[in-house]
Order: C-alpha cells, then sequence, then structure tokens
C-alpha cells in the first residue's frame, strides 16, 4: 500500500450523449458525500445535449435511489412528467400474430409453497389447452389491458398488493432535476467542457474522475448497431389502452418501443444499418427524430494509475428502458465505500472492475432479451441474429427455465426475476415439466382453482377506476 | 385417483440412516404425496452413525417449520438447548475470546455501514469493544437469553437463535415422523449395488440378506466413504487438507459442568481445536486436529484434560479429508451429509448443509427427462456453498497473530484461496466486506471473526468524518443503552432451558414457533 491522498474533490465528465448519466452520477455523487468536505463538479459538453430516451421505465430500484435525493414520486409527477406502468407489450415476435403482456409483478400465487407457473405449466400440459395464459393471472396485465389502475396495497391479504408499478419519466425533465440537485447539494460549480481544459486545479491525486462518456473501445458487437428516436407533440393524443404498457414491436429489421408520458409518446425503432440501408423515420406525426448510433460496449473500468473511473454510457444503456440507470445506480453504490482505496493499491480497483464485469452481463442479457427470445427467421437480420447473439448465462437460465420451471441462481442476477419470467411466458416460453410438488392437486381442482382465480383477477381489474 | 405422469420417478431409495438419511427421508416424505412418491430407507443397526452436529444454524428451525414440526415437542425430544452463537477462544492470540453472534452489529449510519464507525472510534478509544453494539453478543456474555421479536423496527428482532441437540436423537425422532408419513424402513447392509447397462444409473441395492431394493432415484446418506456416489459412480473428491489441514477428530461425552451456555464453544489448542456443546442432559466434546502435529494418543490427553465434567462416553474416533464429492449429484444419484463432502464442525454448518441439500433437491426434483440439467445446477449450487464456507473457516487459521506452534504457524503462513485472499486484503486495506447473494455467512459473521481475532482496517470509508461521527457517537451511545436494558430484562438462559423442558409454571415467556426465516441473523 503506499500513502494515502485525502479525496477533495469528485469530478464527473459527460459528453454530448450522456447528459442524463451525468447528472445522474453527479446527483448520486453529492448526495453520496453530502456530509463531507469533497466537492462534487460536473464537467458537461457545450453541445445541446443529444438524450437516447425520450422517456425512461424506472422501477424500485432506481425509483428508491431517485427518492434519496429528495425526487419523490411527486416531484416526478409534477416535474417530469412521470406516469406509471404496469406491463411491457409484445407485439409481432412470435408470428405476426403475436401480442402478449408481460407484467411487472410475479405472475399468480404459489400454491403449497410452489411456485404458481409449475401448476400453470401442468394444467398446460396435461389438457393440452394452451389458452391457459400466464397474462391472465397477473392483475398487472389485466389492469393494463383494460386500462385501470389503483395504487397497490400493503396489505398480503388483498389482492391489490399483487400489483407493482413502475414510473415512466421524460429524461430530458429528469435530467434538470438530476442537474438542480446535483448543483445543491454539490458544493461545486457546473463546469463545461472548454473551462476544464484550461483548468488545472483537477489534476493530482485528490481528485477523481468519473467519466461518463461513452465508451471507444467495443468489447463486444451489437446486433443492432443504430436507432431512431422520435417525439410526439405535446398535444398528441396518445391510444387510451396502451397508456399502461410499454409496447415493444417487432419489425423484420430489428424492433419498434413505445413509451408513454403524460400527454406525449417516444417512440425508439432499433436497426442494423448492415441490412438497413435508406433513411427510415416512423409514421404519424412527430416533434422530433433524430438518429443515434449505438455506442461500443464495454462494463465500466476503473483506472487505477488515472484516479479515473470509467461509467461507460455504451449501447445497453441505450437499449435498456430504463437507460442503464438501474446499473448506474448498483455501481455507483459498490463505488463510494471503495474510495478510501483511490491513492492506495489497485485492491479496490481489482474489486471494482470484477463486479462491474458481472454486473454488467445481467443487464445486457436483460436489454437483449427480447431480441435473444425471438424466433423469426423469416429476414436476413432475424436469420443473422441467432449467429450473432452472445448471452451464455441468459442461454443457460432460460434453456434451464424451460426444462424445469425453475431460475438457476446465478450470483450476477437478482433475486426475484418475476419481470424475466413473466417475459418468458409472454413468449410462449414455458417449462416442459413442472415441480413434482404440484401433483398434489388433482388436475380437475386445479383447474377449478385457477378458473376462479382468472375470475377474481379479471373482476378486480374491471372495478378499479380506468387511468386518467 | 389419478396417475402421476410417466416421465415421473416414483421409488426413491435412501442409503444410510443417520441424520442426513433421516432428514431427507422426513423432508421427502412430508413434502412429496404419498399417491406418486414411495420413499424407502435401507439403513443397518450394525453400522454406527457419526452423529454430526450437535450444534446447529438457526436455518434449522426453517427445516422443522418446512415440515410442520413443534419446536416444544421437537426441543424435549432432542434434549436441546438454546444456541444464540459461538464463543471462539484462542483463535487471534492465546487468551483472545469473541462470540460470533447470529445477529448484526448496529446499523448503517448515513450509509456508511457501523464497522467503519467504530474503528474510526476506537482509535481513540481503545477501551470501544465491539461486542457491546450487538444484543446476542452481549446476551450471551451474560448467560441470558429470550425469544426475538417479530416487529423489525424492535432492536429485538435483530438477530436469531439455533439449537445445540442431541444428533441421535433428533434421527430417532425424524425416523418416527418419517414413517408415519409413510416411509418404509428395511433394515440392512449393502452387499453390491447394479448399474444400468444403458446409462450407468443405479438400478437397485442388493442386502446382505438377498433383499432387493430397486429404485429410480437414490440418495446417498452412507458417510463419508460415499457407497453410491463414490464407491459405485466413481464422482471423485476435491481435497482441500492443503487449506484445512486437520483431518482427525475424537468425541466424547461428559457429565454438564452446571448452567447451560446458550453459545458454543470452540477452543483453540495446540494442533487444532476442542468443541464444548452445552445439550440439555450433557455436554457434547471433541478435538479436531492435525495428524501431522499431533498423534491420538496426546491428541485424546488433552480432550480429556479440558473437559467441562466428568467423561460418560467411550472416546469415537473419526478420520477425514476436508474436501468436496466433485459432482454431488451424478445420474440418479445425491450424496447428502458426509457423503457429499466434509467440512470440520468449527462453524456448525454440517446439518445446514444437510438442510441446503435437501431443500435444493425438493426444489430440483427431477422427472426422468431433466435429470442431467438438474444435477448440473445442483452441483454448481452445492459447489458454491461449499466454497463460501471453506473460504470462512479458512479465515479462522488464518485470520491469526499465533506462532507458537508449528501447527498455527503454518495456518498463518498459508497460501489461500484467491477467493478468500482478495477478500482479506479488501476488508484489511478499507474495510470492504464483500457480500453475496448466495451463500451462507455475510457481512455480520465476517466482521465478527476479522474484529475477534485482531484484523483492523486501515482506513475507513472516506464519508466518516467528525461530522458523522458526530451522528456516530449519538447512535452508538443509545445502541449500548438499549442494549444494555434489553438484556438485563431477559430471562437467564438456565430459566429458558428449564421452562422448555421441566413445564414449570414462571414468568418466563416462550415464544415458540415463529415464522422462522432461512437465514442466519434472523433477516433476509
Amino acid at each position: 500500500m503506499t500513502d494515502t491522498v485525502a479525496i477533495k474533490k469528485v469530478k464527473v465528465i459527460s459528453g454530448k450523449h450522456s447528459a442524463l448519466a451525468g447528472w445522474y452520477t453527479a446527483a448520486m455523487a453529492a448526495y453520496a458525500l453530502k456530509d463531507t468536505e469533497i466537492a462534487v463538479f460536473h464537467v458537461a459538453s457545450d453541445e445541446e445535449p443529444v438524450f437516447s430516451h425520450g422517456s425512461l421505465a424506472l422501477q424500485a430500484d432506481v425509483l428508491l435511489a431517485l427518492q434519496n435525493l429528495g425526487l419523490t414520486e411527486s416531484a416526478l409527477v409534477n416535474h417530469a412528467r412521470a406516469m406509471p406502468f404496469l406491463a411491457n407489450k409484445y407485439m409481432g415476435w412470435q408470428g405476426k400474430k403475436h401480442v402478449a403482456f408481460a407484467g411487472l409483478a410475479k405472475t399468480g400465487v404459489p400454491l403449497g409453497g410452489v411456485n404458481f407457473v409449475h401448476y400453470l405449466a401442468r394444467l398446460r400440459n396435461e389438457t393440452n389447452n394452451l389458452n391457459w395464459r400466464a397474462e391472465l393471472f397477473s392483475l398487472n396485465t389485466i389492469c393494463a389491458l383494460v386500462g385501470t389502475f389503483a395504487m397497490p396495497s400493503g396489505d398480503p391479504r388483498s389482492i391489490l398488493s399483487s400489483l407493482e408499478y413502475g414510473l415512466r419519466v421524460d429524461a430530458k425533465l429528469l435530467c434538470n432535476l438530476l442537474k438542480q440537485v446535483a448543483l445543491e447539494l454539490g458544493k461545486g460549480s457546473e463546469l463545461h467542457a472548454d473551462a476544464f481544459d484550461t483548468e488545472d486545479q483537477f489534476s493530482g491525486r485528490e481528485t477523481i474522475t468519473l467519466d461518463c462518456r461513452v465508451s471507444k473501445e467495443p468489447t463486444c458487437k451489437m446486433l443492432l448497431d443504430t436507432f431512431l428516436i422520435e417525439t410526439s407533440g405535446l398535444k398528441e393524443s396518445v391510444p387510451r389502452v396502451n397508456n399502461l404498457s410499454n409496447e415493444y414491436e417487432c419489425t423484420d429489421d430489428g424492433y419498434v418501443e413505445r413509451q408513454y408520458v403524460s400527454g406525449r409518446q417516444y417512440v425508439r425503432k432499433f436497426f442494423s444499418r448492415r441490412f438497413t440501408k435508406e433513411n427510415k423515420s416512423l409514421s404519424g406525426p412527430f416533434n422530433e427524430c433524430s438518429e443515434i448510433l449505438l455506442a461500443p460496449n464495454t462494463h465500466d473500468v476503473w483506472q487505477h494509475s488515472l484516479n479515473t473511473i470509467y461509467l461507460f454510457e455504451t449501447g445497453v444503456h441505450q437499449l435498456l428502458d430504463n437507460g442503464g440507470l438501474g446499473y448506474r445506480t448498483q455501481q455507483l453504490n459498490t463505488l463510494w465505500p471503495l474510495l478510501s482505496g483511490v491513492n492506495s493499491s489497485t485492491l479496490a480497483a481489482n474489486f471494482f472492475n470484477r463486479k462491474s464485469a458481472e454486473r454488467y452481463r445481467y443487464w445486457y442479457d436483460l436489454a437483449l432479451l427480447p431480441v435473444f427470445l425471438c424466433d423469426r427467421k423469416d429476414s436476413e437480420f432475424w436469420q443473422l441474429k441467432a449467429k450473432l447473439i452472445e448471452a451464455e448465462d441468459l442461454e443457460y437460465a432460460i434453456s434451464f427455465y424451460q426444462r424445469t420451471g425453475v431460475f438457476p441462481q446465478l450470483e450476477h442476477y437478482p433475486a426475484d426475476l418475476g419481470l424475466i419470467e413473466n417475459t418468458l411466458l409472454a413468449f410462449d416460453k414455458y417449462p416442459n415439466a413442472s415441480d413434482p410438488l404440484s401433483l398434489a392437486v388433482e388436475i380437475g381442482d386445479l383447474e377449478r382453482k385457477l378458473t376462479m382465480l382468472k375470475q377474481q383477477i379479471e373482476q378486480t381489474a374491471m372495478q378499479l377506476p380506468q387511468f386518467k | 385417483m389419478f396417475k402421476a405422469p410417466e416421465h415421473q420417478l416414483k421409488n426413491i431409495v435412501i442409503l444410510g440412516g443417520g441424520t442426513a438419511g433421516w432428514m431427507t427421508a422426513a423432508a421427502l416424505s412430508k413434502l412429496l404425496s404419498p399417491e406418486f412418491f414411495s420413499i424407502t430407507l435401507v439403513e443397518s443397526d450394525a453400522i454406527g452413525t457419526v452423529g454430526v452436529g450437535e450444534a446447529t444454524l438457526p436455518h434449522l428451525r426453517f427445516f422443522n417449520q418446512r415440515l410442520g414440526i413443534d419446536e416444544s415437542e421437537f426441543i424435549k425430544a432432542t434434549n436441546a438447548t438454546i444456541k444464540a452463537g459461538i464463543e471462539f477462544s484462542n483463535w487471534g492470540n492465546i487468551g483472545d475470546t469473541y462470540i460470533h453472534p447470529f445477529g448484526d452489529y448496529g446499523k448503517p449510519i448515513k450509509n456508511v455501514a457501523f464497522h467503519h464507525y467504530f474503528f474510526a472510534r476506537k482509535k481513540y478509544n481503545n477501551q470501544l469493544k465491539l461486542d457491546d453494539y450487538s444484543l446476542p453478543v452481549v446476551a450471551c456474555k451474560n448467560s441470558k437469553f429470550n425469544f426475538p421479536t417479530s416487529d423489525p423496527g424492535l432492536l429485538t428482532s435483530s438477530y436469531s437463535y439455533a439449537y445445540h441437540i442431541d444428533a441421535g436423537l433428533y434421527a430417532q425422532y425424524l425416523r418416527t415422523f418419517s414413517e408415519q408419513k409413510g416411509t418404509t424402513r428395511i433394515e440392512g447392509k449393502v452387499n453390491s449395488v447394479s448399474l444400468r447397462k444403458s446409462d450407468g444409473s443405479i438400478s437397485g441395492l442388493k442386502l446382505d440378506d438377498g433383499t432387493i431394493v430397486n429404485g429410480d432415484f437414490f440418495v446417498d446418506c452412507s458417510g463419508f466413504k460415499g457407497r453410491l456416489i463414490e464407491q459405485s459412480l466413481k464422482a471423485g473428491y476435491e481435497d482441500w487438507s492443503h487449506w484445512l489441514p486437520c483431518d482427525r477428530a475424537i468425541a466424547v461425552q461428559s457429565e454438564h459442568n452446571g448452567r447451560p451456555l446458550p453459545y458454543t464453544k470452540a477452543i483453540a489448542r495446540d494442533a487444532g481445536w476442542q468443541w464444548q456443546i452445552p445439550l440439555k442432559h450433557r455436554m457434547g466434546n471433541g478435538y479436531v486436529y492435525a495428524s501431522q502435529y499431533i498423534n491420538e494418543e496426546n491428541a485424546l490427553k488433552t480432550l480429556l484434560a479440558n473437559l467441562p465434567g466428568n467423561q460418560t462416553s467411550e472416546p469415537n474416533y473419526l478420520k477425514f479429508v476436508t474436501g468436496k464429492r466433485k459432482s454431488s449429484w451424478l445420474k440418479n444419484c445425491v450424496a447428502i451429509g458426509l457423503s457429499s463432502g466434509f467440512l470440520e464442525p468449527l462453524e456448525s454448518t454440517s446439518i445446514y448443509l444437510i438442510q441446503a441439500a435437501i431443500m435444493k433437491l425438493v426444489e430440483l426434483l427431477p422427472q426422468r427427462e431433466n435429470m442431467a440439467v438438474k444435477s448440473t445446477e445442483y452441483n454448481r449450487y452445492f459447489s458454491n456453498e461449499m466454497d463460501k464456507i471453506r473460504d470462512f473457516l479458512i479465515l479462522h487459521y488464518h485470520a491469526t497473530s499465533r506462532e507458537d506452534t508449528p501447527f498455527w504457524t503454518l495456518c498463518k503462513h498459508l497460501k489461500i484461496p484467491p477467493s478468500l485472499e482478495e477478500k482479506m486484503e479488501l476488508y484489511k486495506e478499507i474495510g470492504v466486506i464483500e457480500d453475496y447473494q448466495y451463500g451462507l455467512f455475510l457481512t455480520p459473521s465476517w466482521l465478527a471473526v476479522y474484529n475477534g481475532q485482531g484484523v483492523i482496517p486501515s482506513y475507513s470509508d472516506i464519508r466518516v468524518n467528525e461530522t458523522t461521527l458526530a451522528h456516530a457517537d449519538t447512535y452508538m451511545l443509545t445502541l449500548f443503552t438499549d442494549i444494555q436494558q434489553a438484556v438485563a430484562r431477559m430471562p437467564t438462559n438456565e430459566q429458558i432451558v428449564s421452562r422448555l423442558h421441566d413445564n414449570i409454571t414462571c414468568n418466563v415467556k416462550l415464544q415458540l414457533n415463529q415464522a422462522a426465516q432461512f437465514s442466519l441473523y434472523g433477516r433476509k
């Protein structure tokens, strides 16, 4: 171990394409270090920022972090046009007519300690009736379908306790809120790139740099390399029933994502320039449209010799509907306790780099999940996809799930894989075998129980107020 | 009446009737429908059992609850006493003593782990003791105990508890339980094992009297030798004795020395360590040692010279090789208990590993067509459990200042696994303890051993400063006082044990059968 030098400054750098990442990082740093003498500065690009997301679909992990920053749900509703969502809607992935919902909450209820999906799989297998679909047993999906909503109940006896929601927020407005938080807490002022280049006050071992710009050295190829982002005008009408779900529509050369925040629709189309040469634009009256290249992919890296931690804004962040803020939150929460190792040995950096790589594999898998699951082979893009996509852990997890109905325990995957499971089921990847413990219920009895549960969920969803 | 699908395995055969065998039989006979599964256990009275794990971990409560076993009945049937931690003596240095509790030390303050503040303050006040900020540690030191409460907001919910049990009585209890649930017990010794020519899987066991016991799936609980998994299926063994050099144990029973303590004792000796486990009616004792450094005769002398009461049983001699089976599940056979590997009972993990294996087997109970994928996942899971516990056990030996005997000199200078090396260095440098999702021992346990054995971080978290320390001081003072007061209100452990066993009427309330968690610390 070498001698240590007290850290006095944290410098966050962002570029034209990483303003949100930069301000989120700066705000999180300012909050984490607010009781210290360490000043947090954000060196932002002079150029007008380009946002890779019009809106972000945020779940509990990020919402909790924002709440710590003082950005409560009501602040997000009032200042970032936040509105809830309950499910993802997939269209055309398993054939032209394929439409299915994957809810945020776990589907069904366990019976006798056995996961619900085992009973469902058993019923499907033994009755040969494929109309028993998972989405019928989720209040999330049924509410998303009929457009009703209520706040979840904390009482575990209430069916409303099975509801989970996330919030979609306008990315640019959230960025503004984060900027306010960072400037209020950061004890430092916002600097711009030009100013920084001539400043030498930040160099040296007293400063830690958190560089949030896009990565330059790709470690793996992305199948999709480009996307268009289009934003509707404020007063464009938005289809009502889609208000509570995010849409993912499969196309011949990639897919389209549609999200809705209050009064606006954001559309992103992902494709590969290898197959799509012509200029693309989406139909409909959009006010803004821009084409963005997906950044190369690599996990975060702590470069010990430079006191620099690269929290890259990569293609995976661009693909993820939460803007990669879930990964970033995990990374930053890991980072703060390690900062006392900045000027000592390489231990903290090595540890951070190992965790970064492990976690990144999960987020990469999650970002590409629908593409990975798609069975289409009717276009050049989808034919090539099978050869190009690399997702070893995901492949193992899905294969194991389909053969057993159980997810393997992977240390870098979250313990609750409810949304992944729901997505698999939305893509008709039901388990082929069910838990032998599920045999304790006779098949006729099981059919009755599941019918009752389905009806109860339907009735509850219909009785809830329409979301406005 | 409806039939199980054809691909379903029906006949499950368990070989061995020790703790592992009867725990497996009890779980399977309780959780699997008898209409579709038959459970048969083959054991021989002529073969003794090792009777592992008189000291248990809190997870056993979860296991018993899953089986619907009444806690009071279990305690009486196994002569159990309460266990709230383990006391380690002479490990970091001769004369040192610390307790590894089933509970946490303080709470994070301003998002920084409690121990950073503690060590920052201790630099200037050497009288501060981490133990004072753990309710179960203070309770253990005062021989006090009470059942934890369930309200997570209360200090009295911040710990868990386990038991000291007579493992032989537990096996007997579970035998009755299993047979009532339909398990068939066959008395006999295995003469030979038949393998299927098609895939090399086990088709049946031939017993000495000629009886053939056929099965679809076999659970090997035959102990160290691994009659099925090793002798028949040749699974192979990964030897860890270069990291954990103890390879022998001598166990004896003794009279009780008086008041029952709510913790197990692990006392380091010249060439290993001695356990003392207080049951209701007797003490369990043993010496785990490295035969390279002490012979059997001297080991026995050491053990007998340090018994807490008069010896009441003949010594039981055990030889073992620390390590794990390369595959615990191979073809249609899963090894549970000592046949799956051996880790010395320093942290009372034997019964935990049995129970974890059973629960994973129940979760992954195979059908014919997914046997191979399930075995792969099971082996990955179990191997991970073993590796992580192994690292934690090595820590006890390696984090020492002792060089007073060749054994301890070896331990101090041992080349440890890279996974442990990274973990220890990170803590020593900046006080960070990496938690994992899947593994038994988490931050409180590592902190207990680090601190108890004199491993102190060089630097605190950068967020620890005079401002945040001022908050921490207030919190620490409050916590210290609250713990003292809570312990003062607790009954003695002796009162609890009497109340549990003797049905005496007194003011001590027993809050038994509370919902248990699969956790060491009373929380997820």
